[in-house]
C-alpha cells in the first residue's frame, strides 16, 4: 500500500477537484460569469457539449459563456455523483459527474439531465479544467417532459 | 485514534461512495445484471419492499436487474447526500442515501424519489453491498405529481 503521505494527497486531490466543479456550478448560477468561468479552464482547454457546440481555448470558451448568460436567465446546477480518478504525482485527473438542472431558457422553464466526462490539470496550486464533455440526456420544457420533447431547440 | 486509522476511514468512505455511484452508472447504462450484481456480496439482499420485492443472493439480483429494461427504458440515478458509517475492525459499514430519478417507464416520463439503507462488507480489499433496502417515497407520472399519484400502479 502507498505511504500515508501519498494516500492523503489522493484524498486531497479528489476534494480539490470536487470543489473546482462546484465552483463552476456556482459561477454558472451567478448568470454564467464569463471571466470567472473562463479562469477555471487551462489556456488550451476544450468545452465540448455535442449539439451545444465545441469551444477550444479561452476566447471561444468565454464567448460560449457570454451566449449562455443571455439565453439562461436562471439556473441551478446540481452537481452530483462524482467519480474522480487521480494518480501520483496528482497533477492531473479525470472525472465523471451527473447534473440535474432546472433553468429558465429564453423565458421558458426547462429541466436538463446530463452527465460530464472531465479532464483536470493542476496549474500551480489550483485545479483547472483541461476538457469538459457535457453529454445531454434531455433538455426539455417543464410542461413537456423528456418523453414528449427530449431535446428542445436552443433558439 | 492514530493517523493510519483516520486515513483508512476516509478511504473506506470514498470507496463505498464510489461503489454506489458505480451502481448508479451501470443502472443508467441499461441495468446489465452481470455488471450490477458484481457490486454485491454472494449472499446480498436487495430489498425493494412490497413494490419491488426481496431478492436474495447474487443470482437473484442479476435476474432482477436483467428484467428491468423491459419496463424502464431510460433512467438517471442522481445519488445524493450520503451518510456512511464504517466499522474498520469488523470490515463492515452502513450507509444512507437519497435518490432522485427521472425515468421513462413503459414509455412514460416518470419521477422517482427514493432513499436507501445499505450495508456493505469489505471482501478481500473490495467494498461490496451486502444489503440494499429501497424505500420508495414516490414514483409518479411526470404529468401527475406525487400528490395526485404517489405510486405508479403495477
Amino acid at each position: 500500500m502507498a505511504d500515508l503521505e501519498e494516500r492523503v494527497q489522493r484524498l486531497e486531490a479528489i476534494e480539490g477537484i470536487r470543489r473546482l466543479k462546484i465552483r463552476y456550478a456556482q459561477l454558472c448560477d451567478a448568470n454564467y460569469d464569463p471571466p470567472g468561468l473562463t479562469a477555471l479552464f487551462t489556456e488550451d482547454a476544450v468545452w465540448d457539449g455535442g449539439d451545444l457546440g465545441r469551444y477550444e481555448g479561452h476566447d471561444q470558451i468565454r464567448g460560449f459563456w457570454e451566449g449562455a448568460s443571455k439565453a439562461f436567465t436562471f439556473a441551478l446546477h446540481y452537481m452530483i455523483g462524482h467519480t474522480i480518478d487521480v494518480d501520483p504525482p496528482f497533477t492531473s485527473g479525470t472525472g465523471h459527474w451527473y447534473i440535474w438542472e432546472p433553468a429558465t431558457v429564453n423565458g421558458r422553464a426547462v429541466f436538463l439531465g446530463a452527465t460530464y466526462d472531465d479532464v483536470y490539470q493542476k496549474v500551480g496550486d489550483n485545479w483547472r479544467f483541461k476538457q469538459v464533455n457535457a453529454n445531454l440526456h434531455f433538455f426539455t420544457p417543464y410542461e413537456d417532459g423528456w418523453v414528449k420533447t427530449p431535446m428542445m431547440p436552443m433558439d | 485514534m492514530d493517523l493510519e486509522e483516520r486515513v483508512q476511514r476516509l478511504e473506506a468512505i470514498e470507496a463505498i461512495r464510489r461503489l454506489k455511484i458505480a451502481y448508479a452508472r451501470v443502472a443508467d447504462d441499461g441495468y446489465d445484471g452481470d455488471r450490477i450484481s458484481a457490486f454485491f456480496t454472494e449472499d446480498a439482499v436487495w430489498d425493494g419492499g412490497e413494490s419491488f420485492g426481496v431478492h436474495r443472493g447474487r443470482a437473484a439480483i442479476k435476474a432482477l436487474f436483467d428484467g428491468i429494461p423491459e419496463q424502464i427504458s431510460f433512467a438517471l440515478h442522481y445519488m445524493v447526500g450520503q451518510t456512511i458509517d464504517v466499522d474498520l475492525a469488523a470490515g463492515s459499514a452502513t450507509g444512507h442515501w437519497y435518490l432522485w430519478a427521472p425515468m421513462t417507464i413503459n414509455n412514460a416520463a416518470t419521477l422517482g424519489a427514493i432513499t436507501y439503507d445499505d450495508e456493505y462488507r469489505n471482501v478481500e480489499g473490495t467494498w461490496l453491498a451486502s444489503r440494499m433496502r429501497v424505500n420508495i417515497h414516490f414514483i409518479t407520472p411526470y404529468e401527475d405529481g406525487w400528490v395526485k399519484t404517489p405510486m405508479l400502479p403495477g
